[in-house]
């Protein structure tokens, strides 16, 4: 066998290297700076969190929970709660930073923590390394990083030109693929839950619709709500105002899922058929509810469940209150609102039509028939402008002319028309005028930014051709010599800081005034109740604070048998407080009753 | 002639020579091992039971760390699974990125099987070359996906964030220096007689034992045989590439060293094309909400080319948020547990390690 | 009126507010409306509590009360139709009609300050009295605001 020579020789050329410095870091005298991307020690902008926990469900270590902090208090659209890391645990996946709604969550260039007390381990980013903050190198540049969906499924619409030439509904809904891309884009965080005035049970029925399972989830929507189309439809969502995602991106389309869900129920023995309601055998104990609006509905729903005997007495020929007479038929159509009502019906709620209280039948006499009485009458007279000109001929009422119009009596109105006020009201009465094929502008006290409207209704009647002016005060109307109305003079404001951290108000700018030629001048500026049918006796013994009734917890009045609720309880005015408010008081009343059968 | 007495000796599943944490009984009359049995159950995480109870995406940051050495093909396998049920596209830019980050990946393992196997015959120098030259790929690493050794960065969809502005450029510098230090890794390796005389003879496989006993990878292609998953059933861009397969005829651990060395020039070669033909475009195919996403009732069986050999991934949906079962076939569940003891038969005690390298032993694929 | 004590200015003061709060305790007794009653309590008792602030008032403490606190004046009055106190005026009219009273003894004060430009204790006084009653008015404003104008 040859000598392999070479074989020997080779791996000697190795001593090379021993003159070569070396390529090794000097740690820890060195530090090798991390890259841009680093997936390091957590870090938290405790102020942009939100507390909703995101972070905390997709952790698959489990290293994550949820704790409260010192000086970080829970609000409305905030749990007040703050991830707190277990670095024992954690594996720097990021997964937490990639599902971040408000992206307040990082992770950061610092990588060493070294201790002898374990529990140490438990870290509260954002609180125990502040300085993070400069840190800061993974995290989601762009939305597009992020794992969630921060677009929202658009919904179709009938196009703006095309909406003003009938009362068709405008929006058209989700078909099942759309409703179920909409709805997989929640996190189930549950901060809408706590900005629902009625809790509703959210995140569980959008699951319940992601996973393709609308009649689950109409079940869902009528555990607390048995007006859920209603308010698919038009309710003011307060839960979209607060959705975690809504922080960097559109909020889920929660109004638009409910609507999607219960309008797959499209008639009275569906909605039977699926929810296949529990009737408790009747009790005997009779209940009798004055206005056959969302609240009293809600309150005769659940009660007549509970085996209540249940009458509704409303003083008009429809039910629903302002949502059948206030809200124009585009928005809430007639059938939607008859099969929602319908289904009440047949489950045993009574409802007695034309029949106002201290008229038709007075408020002793129904005293005396039940056990208890729940007032939920609505706001329905109008406030007036207060300005010189307001009798003239021309000048009426947004909530009148929309009742007229949705109970379809006939209407007259002018070519021009300024309507009053930003409120849903005003815009409901500036899209129904555009109906009859006027001019109409919008006078706004404030900004557009202030407007209470739902967004969606501003830009609504904005694609319908309303003008909206505003910082407009009116000031005066103007009429020709028959007295018809022929002019609105208006000034402009100026906004003022309250000094209180409200929101601003405005104040008149002198000698900055205008006049504007008009036909009809609709007042939206609010509305307040009429408690003239409660006898003095029964008033004098409640209480009144800014024109509402106070009432407690499950909607009690001063007086044990008196129960209040919706617009003249509650400081919102629309129409899920007022479900809110007949779901409580099903418990008030039934509390009563509990105390009353002990006796 | 009197038969030695036989000894049991347990190798591992703490001893420095030893590929991880796994233990080999031995039966030695002398130092000739008369018989061997693999022992494992000393890493078991249940990394496949974990992804049962967690949602799809949950489950990308665990199969990482099924293999320390290359963790990628087991990111790319489970995102490709998950995809093929699905039937999700995913942009052709992201394909490139991901056979790039495999192929770095190939790189950085070589430097760690060229350090175990000569450190295995006793050649210490070369560990202290090539785990310091793949701490340049783990720089890469670091760079690209902000982790350098458990990279989480190939997901469902794609990739999980775009390539750094000037990135290749660094890569191709990288390579460079590898590609520089090859000549004294060769002639103090390759060209050694000593590891040569170590090396050749040891650890034979029979071609047709191979074939019977289900050998991939290095110790297949060392039997003689063509077989490579990039170019029998190649996935992502791999058909638009260039390279050829290596293969011996020895069956030894001399002839699997040969084969790898050739397969460092190949994968060096693939980088440098995969950056010249790196497409523009999107890198993600974004994926729906994380904690809702569902994947259709299905089931794939997905496979690369991983450093020891053809890793797979079988992964079936009952159209849950969660995997309902997620195998891992790795190679070393053939070559560490039934090869292995078979191998080691007649072999000296003091092969064992080396010979454990050569057919690239990784216990965490044998304890998912 | 062309001379006047600190002590009859208070006593003149004083005098306006006791009728003012009995004008509301007047229109509290009439009204049926639940929620002009409401805030005729409010305006009355607030009237009460303005008299017995003047009788304990104590000339010296003039600085001390003078702490500015910046008013709105989102000047309501200036263009919302003139109310009179008559039976029965709904919640609204009761706060424009609020509103307009402190106007009016606002602009009277000023009147009165004026007046008495040349003896500084009572320009003070005057002065003092005025910008209190701008103050109400601002109150009342920003309740009308919140309240009738909630969605204007």
């Amino acid at each position: 066998m040859a000598l392999d020579l070479k074989g020997i020789l080779a791996p000697f050329t190795a001593l090379k290297q021993l003159g070569k410095p070396p390529h090794t870091v000097a740690y820890p005298m060195v530090k090798k700076p991390t890259a841009e991307r680093y997936r390091g020690l957590h870090y938290n902008e405790l102020d942009d969190c939100i507390g909703c926990g995101t972070c905390s469900t997709i952790c698959q270590n489990g290293a994550i929970d949820m704790i409260s902090l010192d000086g970080v208090e829970g609000k409305t659209g905030d749990s007040g709660l703050r991830p707190r890391v277990d670095n024992g645990r954690c594996c720097w996946c990021g997964l937490c930073v990639d599902v971040c709604p408000t992206g307040s969550l990082s992770l950061t260039q610092e990588y060493l923590y070294i201790t002898d007390d374990a529990d140490s381990f438990l870290w509260i980013p954002g609180v125990d390394n502040p300085e993070g903050g400069k840190l800061k190198s993974f995290y989601p540049e762009s939305n597009a990083q992020s794992l969630l969906d921060y677009n929202r499924i658009p919904m179709p619409e009938l196009e703006g030109m095309e909406r003003i030439k009938s009362y068709a509904e405008v929006v058209l809904g989700y078909n099942q693929e759309e409703a179920q891309a909409e709805a997989e884009r929640c996190i189930s965080c549950g901060l809408c839950v706590e900005a629902c005035p009625e809790h509703m049970h959210i995140p569980e029925y959008i699951n319940a619709i992601s996973r393709g399972e609308p009649d689950m989830a109409l079940k869902i929507i009528y555990d607390n709500n048995p007006l859920g189309e209603l308010c698919g439809k038009v309710c003011t969502r307060r839960c979209e105002d607060v959705c975690s995602i809504a922080v960097r991106g559109e909020p889920v389309a929660i109004r638009w899922l409910k609507r999607y869900a219960t309008e797959q129920a499209n008639n009275i023995d569906i909605i039977r058929e699926i929810l296949d309601p529990e009737i408790l055998p009747p009790n005997g104990r009779k209940v009798g509810i004055i206005g056959a609006g969302p609240s009293g509905l809600t309150a005769g729903y659940y009660l007549a469940l509970k085996g209540y005997d249940v009458t509704i007495y409303e003083a008009k020929k429809h039910a629903g209150g302002m949502t059948m007479y206030g809200i124009p038929k585009y928005r809430l159509p007639m059938e939607s609102l008859q099969k929602q009502i319908g289904y009440m019906e047949s489950i045993g709620v009574k409802i007695k039509f034309d029949t106002k209280i201290g008229v038709d039948i007075s408020f002793e006499e129904l005293q005396k028939e039940h056990g208890a009485i729940f007032i939920g009458i609505g706001f329905e007279v109008p406030y007036t402008l207060g300005i010189e000109g307001e009798h003239f001929e021309g000048s009426i009422q947004a909530v009148n002319f929309l009742r007229e119009v949705n109970a379809e009596r006939p209407v007259e109105i002018g070519q021009h028309v300024v309507v009053i006020g930003g409120g849903n009201v005003a815009i409901d009465g500036a899209r129904i005028a555009r109906r009859f094929g006027s001019d109409v502008t919008i006078l706004y006290r404030r900004r557009v930014a202030d407007m209470p409207a739902d967004w969606e209704e501003i830009e609504g009647a904005e694609d319908e051709g309303v003008k909206i002016l505003t910082q407009a005060i009116p000031l005066e109307i103007l009429a020709d010599k028959n007295g018809k109305v022929e002019s609105i003079k208006y000034g402009m404001a100026e906004m003022v800081d309250d000094g209180k951290g409200g929101r601003p108000r405005p104040r008149l700018i002198e000698n900055d005034e205008h006049i504007m030629p008009v036909d009809n001048i609709i007042g939206a500026i609010g509305q307040e109740a009429d408690y003239s049918f409660i006898p003095e006796n029964i008033r004098e013994q409640l209480e009144f604070s800014r024109g509402r009734m106070v009432t407690g917890e499950l909607k009690e009045t001063k007086l044990p048998w008196l129960f209040a609720g919706g617009d003249i309880a509650n400081n919102t005015a629309d129409a899920i407080s007022a479900i809110a408010d007949g779901y409580k008081a099903v418990k008030g009343i039934e509390k009563l009753f509990a105390q009353k059968g002990q006796e | 002639m009197t038969r030695e007495k036989e000894t049991t000796l347990y190798l591992g599943p703490q001893h420095p020579g030893i590929t991880g944490n796994m233990m080999v009984k031995l039966k030695v009359a002398g130092d000739e091992i008369v018989k061997a049995e693999t022992h494992v159950g000393y890493l078991h995480r249940a990394f496949e039971k974990l992804m049962e109870a967690r949602t799809w995406m949950q489950s990308f940051p665990i199969v990482c760390r099924i293999c320390v050495p290359e963790p990628d093909p087991n990111e790319e396998n489970f995102a490709r699974a998950v995809e093929e049920i699905e039937g999700r596209e995913v942009p052709e830019r992201a394909q490139y990125i991901r056979v790039l980050v495999l192929e770095l990946a190939r790189l950085a393992s070589f430097g760690l099987w060229f350090g175990g196997q000569s450190g295995s015959a006793g050649l210490y120098t070369m560990p202290q070359w090539t785990v310091g030259d793949r701490d340049y790929i783990l720089d890469l690493f670091e760079e690209l996906t902000g982790g350098r050794v458990y990279h989480m960065y190939i997901w469902p969809g794609g990739v999980r964030k775009d390539l750094p502005e000037g990135f290749t450029d660094r890569v191709l510098k990288t390579l460079d220096y590898l590609e520089s230090r090859l000549p004294a890794i060769d002639n103090l390796m390759f060209d050694n007689a000593v590891f040569q005389k170590r090396a050749q003879g040891v650890g034979y496989i029979d071609p047709k034992m191979a074939r019977e006993w289900g050998v991939v990878g290095p110790p297949l292609r060392a039997c003689g045989f063509k077989n490579d998953v990039r170019i029998d059933e190649p996935y992502e861009i791999y058909d638009k590439l260039n390279f050829e397969v290596p293969t011996e005829t020895g069956g030894d651990v001399w002839a699997r060293a040969l084969v790898r060395r050739r397969e460092y020039d190949q994968s060096i070669s693939i980088i440098r094309q995969v950056i010249e033909k790196m497409p523009g475009g999107e890198y993600y195919n974004k994926v729906p909400n994380p904690l809702t996403w569902t994947i259709p009732r299905g089931d794939a069986y997905v496979k690369t080319e991983s450093v020891r050999g053809e890793f797979g991934y079988y992964v079936v949906s009952d159209g849950s948020t969660k995997p309902r079962r997620v195998h891992v076939r790795g190679p070393a569940y053939v070559h560490a547990v039934s090869l292995l003891e078979r191998i080691l038969v007649g072999a000296n005690i003091a092969d064992v390690s080396f010979i454990m390298n050569s057919l690239g032993t990784c216990p965490p694929e044998i304890e998912r | 009126m062309d001379k006047l004590s600190v002590e009859e200015a208070i006593q003149f003061a004083i005098e306006q507010e006791i009728q003012a709060a009995e004008l509301y305790a007047l229109l509290l007794d009439k009204s049926t409306d639940p929620k002009a009653q409401e805030i005729y309590t409010e305006l009355r008792d607030m009237e009460i509590v303005h008299k017995e602030n003047l009788e304990s008032f104590d000339t010296s403490e003039f600085n001390k009360r003078h702490a500015e606190q910046p008013l709105l004046n989102l000047k309501l009055t200036d263009y919302l139709v003139e109310k009179t106190a008559t039976e029965n005026l709904s919640f609204q009219d009761t706060l424009i009609l609020a509103a307009q009273r402190e106007q009016k003894t606002y602009a009277l004060y000023a009147e009165l300050a004026e007046k008495f430009k040349y003896d500084e204790i009572l320009y003070k006084l005057f002065s003092l009295l005025a910008r209190e009653e701008l103050l109400h008015k601002d109150q009342i404003e920003t309740l009308y605001d919140d309240t009738v104008l909630s969605q204007n």
